[in-house]
């Protein structure tokens, strides 16, 4: 009698037991529910349908959050001049107390997140619709994963001084995704290095070294391996994959992906040089009467634009001196001080720019006049 | 029950005759009677208070028409003063016991004036203080420390007392010539820019391209350091910490450009002063130049003959030229050797392994070395 009941418990309890995994969601790319500690987003990129990459410097980590913003919608456009203002209002303050740190459409949505940062340093993740309806992003109890990136370990001088090690960061200049890999290019603050890491996604908690990254710097005049890159995307010139690197001052660089393998050392190809005194900002690709652009948004001079076929027809590689600009053929866009720059459709991007009485508008170019 | 009996007993007595007694109880009970009435809930708009932010507005609950409808519609907002045509802040609403709090996305900033709405009608006001009683953020040491950097300086490390407000250094500090004229283009413009997790200490780049010699920057616009010429660096009082506060005062920095510094730091130039067996002495690196402020903290251990790591605490000093050791336990009478990291910077960015101004296709110097080691004896 007494074995019945125990086999009807133990059969319950079984039950029990299975039906709690069997009801349990397996959630995509090994997410976790919870609420990650973001210290500052200083980039922000798409990755597969709704999962929104954050890069915080401050805490040497990208987060991979479901955004769960997965319904699909089309381009609409996007106006609203002196952003900046608009969102410290609504954040509850001015806007010398805000500044926007990065800026990325989704591209499923078009829905646009916009990352600032509060004077206290708070970080605040909102979104933006084209009737520009500003709300906020909880970072609370969210699915979410995430990934270390550690730096080149440096020699534990000291075990009681922790300070020493707690001060290195690795700031995140600007961070892509293509293929299931997110790549990530950097600047550290204590020695004068830069990183660039590609990440496999889902991302599998194992720290991947980074690839040292040469190239001829055309403003330079010289081969380079420590100038950091500031912005990059990614292209398939004939039949292959490329990274499309941009530096500071500003030579325009391209490295196979298929030998960006973590630890190698990867020779690139400098194929424009557009100025120097120059820090470009982001990238994009763009379509014109069904020709693929390069636009290139840059923090001191004007944007610019490299068609598609220039970029592929251009065999050589750029290793003169380049006192002035040279190499494939680019247009000055008649845009300067474009702080942020991304694409909303095949042939529209959303951008926010400097204007000359200081005033920041967020507006949306076509093809045409880009 | 026995408070109740003993002021029963107070009133029996006579007024006189237990003066004392009676100021005693009187105390205890307005105290009680304080005490009690500050449990009570505020009647008033009030602000939260985490640290020196304000994270929150209580309004109690009888400013507000039906409560039950909070989060459900837009009835009740927060908005700045006077700026009627806003949505709202954006912000969560929550009710507890007989208040409601709005809590806003960020802290509310210092200064401003914040209404509570309801059907856009006023409900009330508060504002919020500057932090004026606190004290202001200070600058506490630029590094190099030392007066003379050499020509091909690399960067500059400027360490607060207080989280700055970031994104803006470049507004905040300037390079004047001998003529004290503001030197244009001399640093990177790094967005984002290069704290440390405390975010209490910047980097600061000299542009390096003006830097390497041969350079079309370098070439056109000169090095940023000349030698033997006077600068100082100059960190304005108008910047304001992540409470809004202003620096103390505005911070200078006076030097002077020496020779140029082409030589990877080599570390059998080093001196060593070696303590004997059997104390815990000091060991006294002095590397016999000065070298980075950071990097020189992180990047020298002490080993074994084995490779084991010798526990102890380490310091710098004689503005980072030198490096002192004191190990947790008496030194013993064997060899232990010196690890520093290859990454290791002297203050114009040559590391262990090659000088910062290279070509990489005609150096035939350069290394890759994670470690180097030096060898040294402690004797009896």
């Amino acid at each position: 009698m007494k074995r019945t009941y125990l086999f009807l418990a133990a059969g319950i309890i079984g039950l029990l037991l299975f039906a709690g995994i069997n009801r349990k969601p397996t959630a995509p790319y090994g997410f976790i529910t919870g609420t990650p500690e973001i210290k500052s987003i200083t980039a922000l990129t798409f990755g597969p349908t709704g999962v929104l990459f954050i890069g915080d410097s401050q805490s040497a980590a990208v987060f991979a959050m479901d955004t769960k913003d997965t319904k699909k919608a089309a381009a609409k456009a996007y106006e609203l001049q002196n952003v900046d203002a608009k969102i410290a209002e609504a954040l509850g303050t001015t806007k010398d107390n805000i500044t926007i740190t990065d800026m990325a459409v989704n591209p499923v949505s078009k829905k646009l997140y916009i990352a600032v940062k509060s004077a206290d340093g708070s970080p605040v993740l909102l979104t933006m619709t084209p009737d520009n309806q500003i709300k906020p992003v909880s970072l609370k109890d969210i699915s979410f994963s995430s990934v270390e990136l550690n730096d080149a370990p440096a020699v534990a001088t000291d075990p009681t001084n922790r300070r020493a090690m707690q001060n290195r960061i690795s700031s995140i200049s600007d961070m892509g995704y293509a293929d299931g890999k997110l790549m990530l290019s950097g600047l550290c603050n204590k020695e004068f290095s830069s990183s660039f890491r590609t990440i496999s996604f889902p991302f599998t908690g194992k720290q991947e070294e980074e690839s040292t990254l040469e190239m001829y710097h055309t403003s330079h005049g010289r081969y380079e391996t420590t100038s950091p890159i500031r912005t990059f995307t990614t292209a398939m010139i004939d039949g292959k994959n490329y990274l499309v690197a941009s530096y500071t001052c500003t030579p325009l660089v391209l490295f196979a992906m298929d030998e960006l393998k973590p630890g190698a050392h990867v020779k690139g190809r400098t194929i424009a040089e557009m100025g120097n005194q120059n820090t470009p900002s982001d990238m994009i690709w763009l379509k014109e009467n069904n020709q693929n652009y390069l636009v290139m948004a840059n923090s001191a001079r004007p944007a610019v634009k490299v068609s598609y076929d220039d970029i592929q027809k251009f065999q050589g590689s750029l290793t003169q001196q380049m006192p002035t600009s040279g190499g494939t053929n680019f247009t000055k866009l008649p845009y300067e001080k474009v702080l942020q720059l991304d694409k909303l459709d095949d042939d529209k991007a959303v951008l926010i720019q400097k204007k000359d009485n200081g005033e920041i508008d967020l507006w949306t170019s076509n093809g045409k006049n880009l | 029950m026995t408070f109740g009996h003993q002021m029963a007993r107070i009133y029996k007595l006579s007024f006189m005759k237990n003066a004392r007694l009676y100021a005693k109880y009187s105390l205890v009970f307005f105290l009680l009677v304080i005490l009690a009435a500050c449990k009570q809930h505020n009647k008033n708009i009030t602000l939260v208070w985490k640290g020196h932010r304000a994270t929150g507005i209580l309004i109690p609950q009888y400013l507000i028409r039906d409560v039950s409808a909070l989060g459900a519609s837009h009835s009740v907002k927060v908005i700045i003063s006077g700026n009627k045509e806003s949505q709202g802040i954006l912000g969560d609403f929550t009710l507890n016991d007989d208040q409601v709090l709005f809590e806003p996305l960020i802290p509310l900033s210092p200064g401003l004036s914040y209404a509570i709405l309801q059907d856009n009608k006023l409900i009330g006001q508060i504002k919020v203080p500057l932090n004026t009683g606190e004290q202001a953020p200070q600058l506490i040491t630029i590094y190099p420390e030392k007066d003379t950097v050499p020509e091909n300086q690399l960067k500059f490390y400027f360490h607060f007392s207080k989280p700055m407000r970031t994104g803006q250094s470049l507004d905040h500090v300037y390079l004047l010539d001998a003529h004290k004229d503001t030197m244009r283009n001399v640093f990177l413009n790094l967005q984002p820019e290069l704290w440390d997790t405390s975010g209490t200490v910047l980097t600061l780049w000299l542009d390096p391209g003006r830097i390497k010699r041969g350079l079309v920057l370098n070439k056109k616009l000169g090095n940023p350091l000349k030698k033997a010429e006077r600068y100082q660096l100059v960190v304005s009082q108008e910047w304001k910490d992540n409470r809004g506060l202003k620096l103390a005062k505005n911070y200078t920095k006076q030097f002077v450009a020496g020779d140029r510094d082409e030589q990877s730091p080599d570390i059998t130039n080093w001196q060593l002063n070696i303590p004997k067996a059997g104390t815990s002495s000091r060991l006294i690196i002095d590397t016999r130049e000065n070298l980075d402020h950071y990097l020189l903290q992180e990047s020298i251990r002490i080993v074994d003959a084995n490779g084991a790591m010798i526990k102890g605490t380490s310091e710098l000093s004689a503005k980072d030229r030198q490096w002192k050791f004191t190990p947790a336990g008496p030194w013993k009478a064997q060899t232990y050797k010196i690890k520093v990291a290859g990454k290791l910077e002297d203050l114009a960015g040559n590391n262990l392994n090659r000088v910062f101004d290279r070509d990489i296709t005609k150096d035939k110097q350069s290394r890759d070395n994670a470690y180097y080691e030096r060898g040294f004896e402690i004797r009896p």
